[in-house]
């Protein structure tokens, strides 16, 4: 690596100053002590590895201002550029490369394995570090030097060593105290194994287990057989207890049937035999004195009862009447409502008859026709009568409006016929049209005339002004004009006012009126003219003119006379045309163009009235034709109504209504009259039906009164009355009857009854003579005592049969009863009760027992399931051998790096001892080439740090025996031996001396400019000095050295 | 059990067939289950019992006439109880069966360490301790097999028990001796009843079936055929391979066909990856999921653990030796067998690798580097270290012996070591440098 450039922003008292094109071999860089050379050299070197380590170091702090630090440009040995900035904080760095863009990379790649300290002392170093040898022996520079040999770009050896030796006691390392990964896992498996024994032997468990539970199930068997004894025990003793009751009734009984006498026979049931038979002798003997008695009640009852026999035999009319009662009642209340609503309706009746029509009766009222037809045909006359009537209003109306309408044309027509009388004096159309053409053509043609008469009279003035101003002097104008002309025009206007006054067209007069009295006035005007002008002439306003201008201007007038009376007489013809004398004025031509419009209008508005008058008279005739229609309808129509009225009178008539009475006032009455007709009907049917309730009630009656009498039962004085007595009397009359048939009917049972009582009655005393016999009686009394004991003795001897049923029961099948009884002989109740409670007791006992193995062998039967399944230690054996299996690969992986730490010590050992006296033979023939060959060889001990140099004579000296020039050049010769050994296997690094030849004598400084020559061959040199004899000498070895001038100290 | 029972009769064919199996070591832990998911914890936890249980299904399905177990049933020294009544459990079908087993115990559960509380099936005879015993099965009240046994009377039998066994009688039919014994040294196992095959051939005998090295294999195919079955079920690395029984069939002209069973539901697997001509990580990972996807078509168990050890030379060595490489790495591919039936579960992975680098050219340097080598080198030839570094190495060993957790690091291993040492020194010295 060579340095280019080197560029200081702010470093001591550099600012902003750069050093360019260092030479890739030597280059010198002189300059006066404070110049800067050792300032540069320590730039180089905190651009190349940063700041020293400590605090006790220069910081060159830029004293020129400037960011502290700088840039410094090297160049590979591969060739690439890269520029080194730090500036700020000198720890810190940036690599950019040779466009200036940043690069990522670590300044190790660029320089090398060397290190900071290695650098300082071996490649850029000044006299201080030159005299201090030991700064070689350090460890770092050995070890760099020695890494150099590996091309160690990124780690040392020691680092290396160090990083062994960590992984090794990573993984063992004896009496650590915080545990290796090998202690850990054997820690592990000791506590694995410590659980495994804990559950190993599952085994012995398992047999032991296995016999425990054998011997407890034969305890539970003796236990379980015991409790089967104890529990026949208690069974028998159980079943003594019992039947202990048993056995003493048992015995009881025994001894009571011994006293008991014999009988032979006895009837069974006996006495309940007799019992009952004396009971059924007893009631029927009590029945049959019973049904006597009854039986002579009801004869006597029966003697009582009173029969009428006449009101049994008409039973069926009573209760027909009974049934009919209550009809009748209801015939009654219908005959009397009916009675009552008819009289109502009758009277309602004659009241709406009387104002229907008081002339109308009965017979006229049913006679009168409500039919449908009747009320249609009446309907016809009201309609027929509307029409009418409806026809005559509208016909009355029409002729009415007919007639106004005529009535209101007469005054127009007759407006328009004055008006059209008014307009006769019109001229015709064409002529108005023929005069207002000529007009027209007047008003176009007469300011052509007016231009003539002007440029005449302009002629004539200039003419008359000529002659004047010619005959001025002679003549005047003569004469005055006229006045007449003008009083003719006046009086034309006055006559055409009083025309238009008689014809009616009094704006025409009055328009020629004005015509007339313009046309007097313009003349008027013109005679004024004159009268002005002649004056002008006699007052001597003319102008002189020659004679020749007066004949021209008489001759233009000439002209223009002839033209204007050309124009003029046409124009005057025309003004004739146009009902003009003479040509008149624009104002009398518009005067006349508006009269001659009115007149148009007139003659329109005239042709106008004649049109509407003739359509008004036509109008007119045709109202008066439908006037007459109109009224020859109207009294047609009236003739159909007063025929229809006169019909319909007729018809009134016939019914016997009022010839007033109007079809509508008939069609309300027909309803009414139909209501009354079905009244009257109604009534009538009322009336019949009343009849008839009247006959069937006293029909009713009728009969009940005969019935009365037939019964001989006493009247009530009303029917319902009597009636209900007949009934009554015939309800009791029945029950008497029948009373009197049952009570026979009874007395006939009663009397069978008796006799039958009386026959069981012999039949049961019969019985009892047997029944005595058989009980071997002769009485009762004798009867019952043997019945009692019988009784006794079978209830004695039944209980007997049940209590020995019990006590064999209890004996059971294998023992038989004789036996059982024997024993129970011997018992007494007391020994029972307590061999009871003895064995209940001891089946407790047992039974706790027997709980308490079965629980045991439960555990242990458990204990045993377990044991065959357990699997627990087999998962420890499992992690056991997976971690044995780890430890001994960390143990294999521990056994490498020892291994790996012992070869890498001897190889150090090996290239210390061997290869490392390469760097004292290169330093040998260096310093022998310095010292002239006055030393030969560098001897480096092997157990010791210090080296020995030995002259040609072979003498040995220690470096304290040599002096400091001849030290530092053995030094310096070392420190060539260093740089080119490790230049060999590492990056060739610029060297920097800082004037280190100073104590060197003349010819060793030539000898050591030649070292450096040689040294420059290989690397880059930079020589600092202030002594203008080095520079020489360094630039006579290497010709192509570079020499920069620092200049002046700085101050 | 009644006297006198009748055995269904297995086969209607001629020939015998028995199953011979050994070591089933039932309960017998698994290593490395912490580090793998719970599904293949628990296949694992009972993958020995499932092996045993297809020994027991392989007898009845080819219909045995007997079986055979040549000891190491359980471990007896845990002294559990849980493994014997598994086992009588499969005994128990066999009898159901009508099949009879022959039993010979061996040195991790010698003959008088069984519980004496478990009443075994009439079929099933345990072999005397005591001295070789003779049984004869009899088919149909025909002998048809002599088979001739002795139990380890107890857990450190060095005696030769072979030497104890009769010789073959004439009028013996298909004659069978069931040892579990040592054949041959640096078995990896411990040398309990040491014998050799002469002293087994000179019985003469028709089949020994042996038991104790767990490694399945045929010593000797024939006159006699000498047999170890090898443990059902794989353990750990250390017990790779396919793992089962075997199924021997006699002929009645007294031809032995044998045929392998395969029983286990795991099985280990080793297998090596090269770096060679790999670039990046992610081509050791797609080598890596090649190399599992062959693994798993080639499997015909449940399952393969597989320790993959990762060799050759190459750029992508420097990625693995970075920190936790291996163990992400492990984790990646282990995460992708989740949920994956017949899984190839990463037991763990081994770096064996190396920087690529030519040893000549680095011994030639003269530097530190050389140094590293040569020495290595040295050492690696001599096969033995120093005394010092022995010393070293020692103190770890030394402090644990007793434990019996770390296994010593013979002389293969100590190449090994020496050689790992100096990648890893490589590795670090060389950061960035490539030859």
């Amino acid at each position: 690596m060579k340095i280019k450039e080197i560029y200081i922003e702010g470093f001591g008292h550099f600012h902003d100053y750069a050093i360019r094109d260092l030479s890739p071999g030597l280059t010198i860089i002189k300059g006066p002590n404070e110049a800067g050379k050792s300032t540069l050299l320590a730039f180089i070197r905190r651009m190349l590895f940063g700041k020293p380590p400590g605090r006790s170091f220069n910081p060159y702090e830029p004293l020129r201002g400037g960011e502290h630090g700088g840039r410094l440009t090297v160049e590979t040995d591969k060739g690439v550029r890269y520029d080194i900035i730090r500036q700020g904080k000198l720890d810190q760095y940036t690599i950019r490369d040779e466009n200036g863009s940043p690069v990522q990379k670590d300044i190790e790649s660029i320089t090398g394995s060397a290190d900071q300290y290695f650098y300082d002392n071996v490649f850029a170093f000044g006299l201080e570090e030159l005299y201090r040898f030991e700064t070689l022996s350090e460890e770092s520079v050995q070890n760099h030097v020695t890494g150099a040999g590996v091309g160690m770009k990124t780690c040392s050896i020691p680092v290396l060593q160090k990083r062994i030796k960590d992984e090794r006691y990573a993984f063992y390392k004896p009496g650590a105290k915080s545990k290796p990964l090998i202690m850990n896992r054997m820690k592990e498996i000791t506590e694995i194994e410590k659980d495994i024994r804990a559950l190993s032997k599952t085994q012995t468990k398992y047999d032991t287990s296995q016999k425990e539970r054998r011997s407890k199930e034969v305890e539970l068997l003796r236990l379980k057989s015991l409790k089967t004894d104890i529990l026949k025990n208690k069974e028998n003793w159980t079943r003594i207890s019992a039947i202990w009751d048993d056995w003493t009734a048992y015995q009881k009984i025994s001894d009571r049937l011994a006293t008991l006498p014999c009988i032979g026979t006895f009837p069974e049931d006996g006495i309940h035999q007799l019992d009952r038979i004396t009971e059924r002798k007893e009631e029927r003997k009590d029945m049959r004195t019973e049904k006597s008695r009854e039986r002579e009640n009801i004869l006597i009852d029966c003697s009582r009862v009173q029969v009428n026999s006449a009101v049994l035999e008409h039973a069926s009319d009573i209760q027909s009447l009974e049934r009919g009662l209550e009809k009748y009642r209801s015939l009654v209340s219908s005959r009397d409502t009916l009675a009552e609503e008819l009289r109502q309706a009758e009277a309602n009746y004659q009241r709406e008859l009387s104002a229907l029509n008081p002339s109308w009766d009965d017979a006229a009222l049913i006679s009168f026709d409500c039919s449908s037809e009747t009320q249609s045909r009446i309907s016809g006359f009201r309609k027929n009568f509307s029409r009418y009537e409806e026809d005559l209003r509208v016909l009355s109306k029409e002729m009415e409006q007919i007639r106004n309408n005529r009535d209101a044309d007469l005054p127009k027509r007759s407006a328009l016929q004055e008006a059209h009388r008014a307009s006769e004096g019109l001229p015709s159309e064409e002529d108005v049209m023929r005069e207002k053409k000529a007009v027209d053509e007047l008003y176009a043609e007469i300011p052509a005339l007016e231009r003539l008469k002007m440029d005449l009279e302009r002629a004539e003035k200039e003419e008359a002004a000529a002659g004047e101003r010619w005959k001025e002097a002679k003549t005047a104008l003569t004469g005055k004009m006229p006045l007449w002309p003008a009083g003719l025009f006046i009086a034309a206007g006055v006559l055409s006012l009083g025309l238009g006054a008689m014809t009616d067209n009094l704006s025409i007069g009055a328009g020629l009126m004005v015509l007339f009295f313009i046309a007097a006035g313009v003349y008027w005007s013109a005679i004024q003219k004159h009268e002005t002008r002649r004056k002008d002439v006699f007052d001597g306003a003319s102008a002189n003119v020659s004679g020749t201008t007066v004949l021209e201007w008489a001759d233009l007038r000439r002209k223009k006379c002839d033209e204007v009376a050309a124009l003029s007489s046409r124009l005057t013809e025309v003004a004739r045309k146009a009902g003009f004398r003479e040509i008149p004025s624009t104002a009398s031509i518009a005067g006349r163009r508006d009269e001659l419009e009115r007149l148009s209008k007139a003659i329109s508005e005239r042709a106008n009235h004649e049109s509407e008058i003739f359509q008004l008279e036509k109008e007119l005739v045709g109202k008066n034709v439908q006037l007459v229609e109109k009224t020859a309808e109207y009294g047609r129509t009236a003739d159909s109504l007063s025929k229809l009225s006169a019909e319909w009178k007729t018809w009134l008539r016939s019914v016997s209504l009022s010839e007033k009475m109007l079809p509508d006032i008939v069609l309300e009455l027909l309803p009414k009259a139909h209501q009354l007709i079905t009244q009257f009907h109604s009534n009538q049917t009322q009336s019949e039906r009343l009849e008839t309730l009247i006959t069937t009630v006293a029909e009713y009656e009728s009969q009940v009164n005969s019935l009365i009498l037939e019964c001989g039962v006493l009247s009530t004085g009303s029917v319902e009355g009597d009636i209900e007595s007949l009934v009554a009397s015939l309800g009791e009359n029945k029950a008497n009857r029948t009373k009197k048939e049952d009570a026979e009917h009874s007395c006939r049972k009663l009397e069978n009854e008796i006799t039958l009582l009386t026959e069981e009655i012999d039949a049961l005393l019969a019985e009892k003579t047997v029944l005595l016999e058989k009980g071997s009686s002769t009485d009762e009394d004798q009867f019952r005592e043997h019945g009692r004991v019988w009784s006794e003795q079978r209830e004695l001897n039944r209980e007997l049969l049940s209590r020995r049923s019990a006590i064999a029961r209890a004996a059971g099948k294998d023992t038989t009863f004789d036996t059982f009884i024997a024993e129970l002989e011997t018992l007494d109740s007391s020994e029972v009760a307590g061999a009871l409670a003895d064995l209940k007791e001891r089946l407790a006992e047992t039974e706790m027992r027997i709980e308490e193995q079965s629980t045991a062998l439960g555990q242990i039967k458990e204990s045993i399931a377990q044991l065959e399944t357990e699997d627990e230690s087999s998962r420890l054996e499992s992690e056991k051998r997976y971690l044995c299996d780890d430890v001994n690969v960390h143990s294999r992986e521990w056994a490498k790096r020892v291994i790996a730490g012992y070869i890498l010590g001897k190889a150090v050992e090996r290239y210390e001892k061997e290869r490392q006296p390469a760097v004292i033979r290169e330093a040998t023939d260096i310093f022998s080439d310095i010292s002239g060959g006055r030393y030969q060889r560098i001897i480096k001990p092997l157990d010791a740090d210090g080296v020995l140099v030995e002259t040609v004579a072979g003498e040995r000296k220690e470096v304290g025996k040599l002096s400091r020039g001849t030290a530092e050049q053995l030094y310096l010769a070392l420190r060539f031996g260093y740089i080119m050994e490790f230049g060999k296997h590492d990056v060739s690094l610029p060297v920097v001396f800082d004037d280190i030849l100073v104590n060197f004598d003349p010819v060793r400084k030539e000898n050591s400019c030649r070292a450096i020559a040689g040294l420059a061959e290989k690397n880059q040199v930079i020589y600092f000095t202030c002594h203008p004899d080095t520079v020489e000498l360094l630039t006579g070895c290497v010709h192509d050295a570079r020499v920069i001038d620092l200049g002046h100290a700085v101050e | 059990m009644q006297d006198n029972i009748d055995m269904p009769q297995p086969g209607h064919d001629r020939c015998l067939k028995f199953i011979h199996t050994a070591d089933l070591h039932l309960g017998s832990p698994f290593s490395g289950i912490g580090s793998i998911d719970a599904d293949v914890s628990a296949l694992l936890s009972r993958a020995g019992y499932d092996a045993y249980e297809r020994i027991i299904e392989a007898a009845i399905d080819h219909a045995v006439d007997f079986v055979l177990i040549a000891g190491d049933i359980y471990e007896s020294a845990n002294q559990r109880i849980a493994e014997q009544l598994r086992f009588h459990k499969g005994l128990e079908r066999l009898y159901t069966a009508g099949i009879s087993v022959y039993i010979v115990c061996g040195n991790h559960d010698p003959f008088n360490g069984w519980s004496r509380e478990i009443v075994w099936p009439e079929s099933v005879h345990f072999l005397s301790a005591d001295a070789p015993e003779q049984i004869f099965h009899e088919k149909n009240g025909v002998p048809v097999a002599a088979i001739i046994g002795m139990s380890h009377p107890k857990g450190n039998v060095t005696e030769n028990l072979a030497l104890r066994y009769p010789e073959r009688d004439n009028d013996w039919p298909c004659t069978i001796g069931v040892l579990h014994c040592t054949i041959g040294t640096n078995t990896g196992h411990d040398p309990y009843a040491p014998c050799s095959l002469q002293d087994l051939a000179t019985k003469g005998y028709d089949y020994w079936a042996l038991g104790h090295i767990h490694k399945p294999s045929v010593l000797q195919k024939q006159n006699p055929t000498i047999i170890y079955a090898g443990i059902p079920q794989g353990r750990d690395i250390g017990e790779s391979g396919s793992r089962g029984c075997y199924l021997v069939t006699v002929r009645p002209d007294t031809d032995i066909q044998t045929e392998f069973i395969q029983t286990a539901s795991v099985v280990w697997q080793e297998a090596t990856v090269s770096i060679d001509d790999i670039g990046t990580l992610d081509e050791l990972r797609q080598k890596i999921e090649t190399r599992i996807e062959d693994i798993r078509n080639e499997n015909t168990a449940e399952a393969a653990i597989c320790r993959f050890t990762l060799m050759g030379r190459g750029d992508v060595h420097r990625d693995l030796i970075q920190e936790g490489a291996l163990r992400d790495l492990s984790e990646f591919f282990r995460e992708q067998e989740c949920t994956t039936t017949n899984a190839v579960y990463v037991e763990r992975f081994i770096d064996k690798t190396a920087l690529t680098l030519d040893r000549k050219m680095l011994m030639q340097r003269g530097d530190l580097v050389s140094d590293v080598v040569a020495l290595s080198e040295q050492m690696q030839q001599a096969g033995e270290i120093n005394e010092d570094l022995a010393t070293e190495l020692g103190v770890l060993f030394d402090q644990y012996r007793r434990t019996g957790v770390l296994k010593e690091i013979d002389e293969t291993e100590l190449r090994e070591l020496i050689r790992e040492a100096e990648t890893y020194l490589l590795d670090h010295l060389m950061q960035g440098d490539s030859l």
